[in-house]
């Protein structure tokens, strides 16, 4: 009988066994995991004759590594940070070592359910958004939950409530927010197939951050709504959206009751060898934080982009446009040409030409009564007509490229820039505005498929702020995995002749399937570095840094 | 399917729609009154040769190397034979102010954003920068730089007939730290200007760094134990303070208004005084001020 009881007991746990061992091993084959690292490290040199500072720590480095797992419907992640001590020019609130974030999510046929930290948008984001960029410094993710369902086909529905990153804390507010998508053509049968296509949506946010004053009658709980829409015809295409935000009294907009609003519009048209881009923006008190005490970049619900052209050559972005969430009125017209190769003006390879100008100005105010001086504190600050333009222009930027390729091997591109920067509005320095012209001669030459150069010459004349400035950059790249460069920004124009310095500077890279070393020492010039409007300070430099990525 | 479709979205729209509810709308007056029940008004004492007052405003800031200089030169008139009639109030405002980790990490700027509205609302360009009871001494500018004429801007607003008598009382207890402050208006003739009345806390001997540029004011390129004299903390009844009178106001009428405030524990009450000034609303010149210590 105990023999028996024995072997029944064997037999069970055999076939437990192998059950679990086809189930793990199931389990394993589902199961992927990826993730990427970052290392920028920089060891500062003191150099009094471009103001670097003497750093007491001498080396300085900013770290992090995400890990992602996922298993069919099943996903988890996280992400640690070292910032010890964070670079230059990040802010010093950025100081430790942690997983700031993590998050678990699961994902089913209609809905998805994330719980930890997340990213997302409403519309444009000018109602909520939360991203990240390590670059920047910037991350205002949302620790909390992050629900989406799909009901039916073409509706999407979205909640989120939780709280903000705030560097290695979190924010005293919170926010809560729903969304609604409705994509008409998948909604209704008959209009599948038809070229006009329409979508409409709306989003509700509202922050809760506690505390009484003395002095002002805080409101709780702020509000906002958005509604959009966008309609497509063939090669062209209409959005917009509109926010609405009820009084919302911060540090920011010095305590005024008034509410906030914005509007963006854009329109593309494409066809063949020809696309168009226009877009406006309104901003009127649209400043959205989930702490009434917080300034500069700090803890951002919605996000108000800047609708200005982008580039990445090192003169044409000395003068960023850093978008104002307190009032501003933007537009931008845009225009790419491509001529066919082997036609008149395309020549043998093509050519593309572009246009682009751009401009903000600030929102016409005025006073509510005549006895209180705009924006005082504790009132509604101001008066403003949504269809009148304020007079005073915080920046112009005219911008012509054109790009061809010359023979098999040459490649060119010929830019001017010209750009208007209002100090006083943008930085808060009382100087007199900006006005740069930057010719930008770009020439890549393939010498072989292992062998390229690459070069740039850049000029930047003005006769305000630092002066001008020349820029030259000889890059040689051997493939598969090295990368050589020199360069010099030269401020020979600047009114102080102590000040006509020389940013020199050389790097080296190498990458080996998905990891890449660069090294680079040199100078960094002190300025405003910025990405889509939002923006950070970056100060004077000199050292030698080490950035290194990876990822799997 | 279709009930389904709607069930799921009932469910969804549901949960959400308190999100709807979730606003505090604020209705006007949007800064509180205080209760100052607990404030009984005293006894004013009557001036019997009043005098004008002046307020100089000193916009400056602690990593400013000019500014120093400036304040050497206020001291010179406050150390002049004008007894009291000199009231000043240091603003710390803009950029030159802003602390930051290392030797300037005082944060010197007012509560309520006040440095900062007076700082854009005057626009001044850069500190240091004063102010002489807001008077357009030039005909032109509200503010004047070169603190070494600064005397003579001070001794040409002294030498102007008052308008109004300005007294102030404090009561203060300082266990729970309230300040009970009762400001007295009278006015010398008849009144038809708009006026306000604005009152503030100022702070001396405030010790921190100070950048300087001025070897005989100071070491070089900062002072160490710079003592910063009249700093503006806060204010009573924010910045543009609240309306005394628009209407007709017959001469020798007095006008009484009491304020309350819990001082902060990062001021030394020792050091601190009660600022309050009466100016008009329309052309912002300042008519009288007073200061009086929070302790005797």
């Amino acid at each position: 009988m105990r023999q028996r009881f024995c072997l029944l007991l064997l037999f069970f746990i055999t076939i437990s066994y192998a059950s679990a061992q086809s189930g793990i091993e199931k389990f394993l084959q589902n199961s992927q995991v990826s993730g990427n690292f970052e290392l920028d490290g920089m060891y500062y040199n003191p150099d009094s004759l471009i103001g670097a500072p003497d750093v007491p720590q001498k080396l300085l480095m900013n770290t992090f590594a995400e890990i992602k797992y996922s298993n069919g419907p099943f996903s988890a992640g996280l992400r640690f940070e070292n910032y010890l001590y964070a670079l230059q020019g990040f802010d010093p609130r950025y100081k430790g070592v942690g997983i700031p974030y993590r998050y678990v999510s699961f994902e089913k046929d209609m809905y998805s359910i994330t719980v930890g930290n997340s990213y997302d948008q409403f519309g444009s984001g000018l109602i909520y958004r939360s991203w990240q960029d390590f670059a920047l410094g910037y991350d205002n993710s949302l620790d909390g939950v992050n629900i989406k369902v799909k009901p039916y086909k073409g509706i999407t529905l979205k909640g989120i409530w939780g709280l903000q990153r705030f560097y290695f804390t979190r924010s005293p507010g919170v926010i809560r927010g729903f969304d609604a998508d409705l994509a008409l053509n998948e909604m209704f049968k008959g209009f599948t197939n038809s070229d006009f296509r329409v979508t409409l949506g709306g989003s509700f946010v509202s922050k809760y951050q506690d505390g009484d004053d003395p002095v002002y009658k805080l409101p709780k709980n702020v509000g906002s709504y958005a509604g959009r829409a966008n309609f497509v015809y063939k090669n062209f295409s209409i959005s917009g959206e509109y926010v609405h935000k009820i009084n919302d009294p911060s540090a920011f907009n010095n305590r005024i009751y008034k509410p906030g609003n914005a509007t963006f519009i854009q329109m593309t048209y494409a066809k063949k060898g020809v696309g168009v881009y226009l877009a406006a923006i309104r901003t009127d008190n649209m400043s959205y934080k989930t702490d009434r005490d917080a300034v500069g970049n700090d803890l951002n619900i919605n996000y108000i982009p800047a609708i200005t052209k982008q580039t990445t050559y090192s003169l044409a972005a000395i003068y960023p446009y850093a978008t104002q969430p307190n009032g501003e009125f933007g537009f931008q017209a845009s225009t790419t040409f491509t001529f066919a190769k082997k036609s008149k003006l395309g020549g043998k390879y093509g050519t593309n030409f572009s246009l682009t100008y751009s401009q903000y100005n600030n929102i016409e105010k005025q006073k509510i009564d005549e006895f209180t001086p705009l924006d005082s504190t504790g009132t509604l600050g101001y008066k403003s007509n949504f269809f009148k333009i304020g007079k005073e222009v915080n920046y112009q930027n005219f911008n012509l490229e054109f790009s061809k390729k010359l023979s098999k091997k040459i490649k060119m591109i010929l830019s001017y820039f010209y750009v208007m920067y209002n100090s006083k509005v943008i930085e808060g320095h009382d100087v007199p505005n900006i006005h740069s012209h930057v010719a930008v001669t770009d020439i890549t030459i393939n010498i072989n498929k292992k062998h390229s150069l690459r070069t740039e010459l850049q000029y930047l004349y003005t006769k305000q702020g630092e002066g001008s400035w020349m820029y030259a950059m000889l890059e040689y790249t051997l493939a598969p995995g090295w990368f050589f460069a020199v360069s010099d920004q030269f401020n020979y124009g600047n009114p102080s002749k102590d000040k006509q310095i020389h940013y020199y500077s050389v790097s080296t890279a190498y990458a080996i399937g998905s990891t890449r070393i660069s090294l680079n020492y040199g100078r960094q010039r002190a300025g405003i570095f910025c990405v889509g409007g939002v923006c950070r300070y970056v100060p004077a430099a000199n050292g030698l840094s080490l950035t290194l990525t990876s990822s799997f | 399917m279709k009930i389904n479709f709607f069930y799921k979205l009932l469910i969804a729209v549901t949960l959400f729609s308190g999100l709807f509810f979730s606003c505090d709308k604020v209705e006007p007056p949007y800064m509180n009154v205080t209760d100052v029940s607990d404030c009984p008004a005293p006894t004013f004492p009557e001036i019997t040769n009043p005098e004008k007052t002046l307020l100089i405003e000193e916009f400056t800031g602690h990593k400013c190397v000019y500014c120093p200089t400036g304040a050497y030169y206020i001291h010179q008139i406050t150390q002049e034979s004008y007894g009291n009639r000199v009231v000043v109030l240091a603003i710390h405002a803009s950029g030159l102010s802003v602390p930051e980790p290392g030797n300037f990490n005082l944060d010197l700027r007012p509560l309520q954003n006040i440095g900062e509205d007076l700082y854009l609302d005057f626009q001044i360009p850069a500190e240091p920068r004063a102010m002489f009871n807001r008077e357009k001494l030039d005909g032109n500018s509200f503010y004047y730089s070169a603190p070494d004429t600064w005397k003579s801007k001070a001794e040409q607003v002294l030498a102007q007939a008052p308008e109004i008598t300005l007294q102030i009382i404090n009561d203060y207890e300082e266990a729970s730290r309230k300040l009970c402050t009762h400001v007295r208006t009278k006015f010398l003739g008849p009144n038809s200007q708009n006026l306000k009345i604005a009152v503030f806390i100022s702070e001396d001997s405030i010790v921190g760094y100070q950048s300087n540029n001025n070897s005989a004011v100071g070491p070089t390129p900062e002072i160490e134990d710079y003592v910063f004299m009249d700093v503006l903390r806060d204010g009573f009844v924010g910045t543009y303070g609240e309306v005394l009178t628009t209407g007709n106001v017959s001469q020798d009428s007095a006008i009484i208004r009491t304020y309350k405030k819990i001082l902060s524990p990062d001021w030394n009450h020792k050091h601190c005084k009660v600022v309050a000034y009466v100016y008009n609303t329309d052309t912002k010149r300042i008519l009288q001020a007073a200061e009086a210590h929070v302790v005797d």
